[in-house]
Parts: structure tokens; C-alpha cells; sequence
């Protein structure tokens, strides 16, 4: 479902994908061949939040923030998880029910766990690993590491595209 | 969408804002200018729900329980939330992400970090902060925070007033 609030509509790109079952409204720009799953909110009334391209928000997130929102392009966002920082990066993977924050920032190519903590204004530099409850910074992320996110990010853009193919 | 379930509709306040996107099941009573965002699920199945004025339940949270449910007055309960409780008092924050187990009881003014895990029968005296998995008391609420739930509550007033009017 998408909506119109205070005057705004999301905008977003012919080829993304978004479930009938996510609901989108007011100030969201979504890019090419971004994927919104099952039950995923994105509110745009507070501030802008901008998606970039392949990017994949999976079930039954929420995407809301009280500061103007930008999440980066390949990245790959798991199940359940709470998106209410400033930015993230470039091909980054937010493992399932994470928690990120109020004005957090997360770099390119990191890795955040599952049910990882991101405290608010939380600053986690490219290519880091950051684990816990509240997250730490764990190490740095090695290529092999980005290169499965990679695969991983390609298998959900092509199934995008197959769900939006047959009409879901 | 709201719904009966044996012979028990639930009872909205004319002023109360339930999102399009939300749904809300049998014994439920929601009071005067409370709010409910999308794909929260409130199931009054097996024992009875009473939410109180001005409290909002933002989007994709849960609220359920075995044993009948108070939440009070001025509460704001994050995003994803699972609310499995008996009792909430007045003027409380519940973080994003928390889940507020079984049996438990949430006293007057208190807050209750992002991420918490409140455990099955834990009781929360009033005015006081928990934190962590399982949460854990980390002290008392100052005034000053206790004004922030208070503002956030009445940010939230407004915006569901507008997202009623507009139909949402």
C-alpha cells in the first residue's frame, strides 16, 4: 500500500519491488530494482528517507526517523529489523531483528549482527563488524565476507523482480 | 481492519486513530485520542485489552496476552514491540524493540530501553529505567526524561489526528 501524507508521495522507481503487503507513506524515494517485503513500513512523515538501488528491506521491518534517512545502494536489510538512524552506506547487510538507532551512522561494506543494538548516534566506520546488545565494533569485514553479501543481495534482486513479475 | 472474534468487537474511541494498515481483533478497548500504526496486531482472543487515552502503539508491534492487559494512559510504545504483559501504567516509554514478557507489570513513569527484554513476572516499580537482555534496573527516571515521553506522546496526538483526517 502506498500513501500520500502532508502533501507527499513516495516516489519510487518503476523496476523496484513493493510487496502488497508493505505499506509506504509520504516523503520516501525508493531507487531501480530495490525490493520491499511482506509487512514492512516505511514512514515518511517526520523526515525524508531516500532508498538507494538493490537495496532489499525484508519482512516485516519498520523504516521511520525523526532526521532526514539515506540508506545506500546493495544493501540488504534481514528480517524484523528496526531502521531509525541517519544513514547507512554502500553494500552493507543488517542481519535479522537488528535495532538501529536514532541518528546512528553506519559506513560502507559493514556488517551489523543479528539482534544487534545500534545505540543512538552510534558511528560504525566502513568495512567494521558490529555485534551485540549494545553493538561493539568486532573486527573488520574481509572481502570474502562482502562478496557473499554480494551474492546474497543478487539472489533477493532477481527474486524481487520474479515477485513483481507475477503481481504480488 | 478490525474485527469481531466470539461475539466480542472491540471498542475504539470515535477520536482514536487506527491505521488502515493495523489490525485489531475481539476483546479491545482503545480510549480517547490513542493511535495505532500500521501492521501493529492487537489480539484480544484470550483474555480481554484495555489501552487507555493519548497511548500510541507505532508500527509493527504485537500486542497479546494469556491474561487480561492493561496499558495506561500517555504511553508510547515503539516500533516492533511485543507487548505480552499484564499491566503498563501511566506516561511510559517502551524503546524500540523491546518485548515486555508474560505476567509482567510496568509501573507509573517508567522507561524501558530500546532492545529490553522484560522477563515473565517481573514487576517495574514506578519512575524507574531498565535496560538490557534480560533488562535490568539501571535507575530512576529523571524529570527531564519524564518531559521527553510527554513530548513524544503529544508529537504523536498531533500526527494521528492528521493521519485521520486524511483517512490513512
Amino acid at each position: 500500500m502506498i500513501e500520500s501524507f502532508r502533501g507527499k508521495t513516495p516516489e519510487i522507481s518503476k523496476t523496484a519491488f513493493i510487496s502488497k503487503k508493505a505499506y509506504i507513506v509520504g516523503d520516501v524515494e525508493i531507487g531501480e530494482g530495490a525490493g520491499i517485503w511482506p509487512g514492512t513500513v516505511i514512514r515518511g512523515d517526520s523526515a525524508k528517507i531516500v532508498i538507494g538501488k538493490n537495496t532489499q528491506i525484508e519482512d516485516n521491518c519498520t523504516v521511520h526517523s525523526g532526521v532526514p534517512m539515506t540508506i545506500g545502494e546493495n544493501v540488504l536489510i534481514g528480517h524484523n529489523v528496526v531502521v531509525h538512524c541517519a544513514r547507512i552506506g554502500d553494500n552493507v547487510l543488517i542481519g535479522n531483528n537488528a535495532t538501529l538507532l536514532d541518528n546512528a551512522e553506519i559506513g560502507n561494506y559493514c556488517i551489523v549482527g543479528a539482534n544487534a543494538l545500534i545505540n543512538m548516534d552510534m558511528k560504525v566506520p566502513d568495512r567494521t563488524f558490529a555485534y551485540g546488545v549494545p553493538a561493539r565494533i568486532t573486527g573488520e569485514v574481509p572481502q570474502e565476507r562482502t562478496d557473499i553479501i554480494s551474492l546474497a543481495l543478487l539472489f533477493n534482486v532477481v527474486m524481487a523482480k520474479e515477485y513483481k513479475e507475477h503481481g504480488l | 481492519m478490525i474485527r469481531t472474534f466470539n461475539g466480542k468487537t472491540p471498542k475504539i474511541h470515535e477520536t482514536a486513530f487506527i491505521s488502515e494498515a493495523a489490525y485489531v481483533v475481539g476483546d479491545v478497548e482503545i480510549g480517547e485520542n490513542s493511535s495505532v500504526w500500521p501492521g501493529t496486531v492487537i489480539r484480544g482472543d484470550h483474555a480481554p485489552i484495555v489501552i487507555g487515552q493519548n497511548t500510541q502503539i507505532e508500527d509493527n508491534c504485537m500486542v497479546h496476552t494469556g491474561t487480561p492487559m492493561f496499558i495506561g494512559d500517555n504511553v508510547h510504545i515503539g516500533h516492533n514491540v511485543v507487548v505480552h504483559c499484564q499491566k503498563i501504567g501511566n506516561t511510559v516509554l517502551i524503546g524500540n524493540h523491546a518485548t515486555i514478557s508474560e505476567y509482567a507489570e510496568v509501573g507509573d513513569f517508567c522507561v524501558v530501553a530500546a532492545g529490553a527484554l522484560v522477563t515473565p513476572g517481573m514487576k517495574i516499580p514506578d519512575r524507574t529505567f531498565v535496560v538490557g537482555v534480560p533488562a535490568k534496573v539501571k535507575g530512576e527516571v529523571s524529570e527531564d526524561r519524564i518531559a521527553i515521553t510527554k513530548q513524544s506522546v503529544d508529537i504523536y496526538v498531533k500526527m494521528s489526528k492528521a493521519y485521520k483526517e486524511q483517512g490513512l
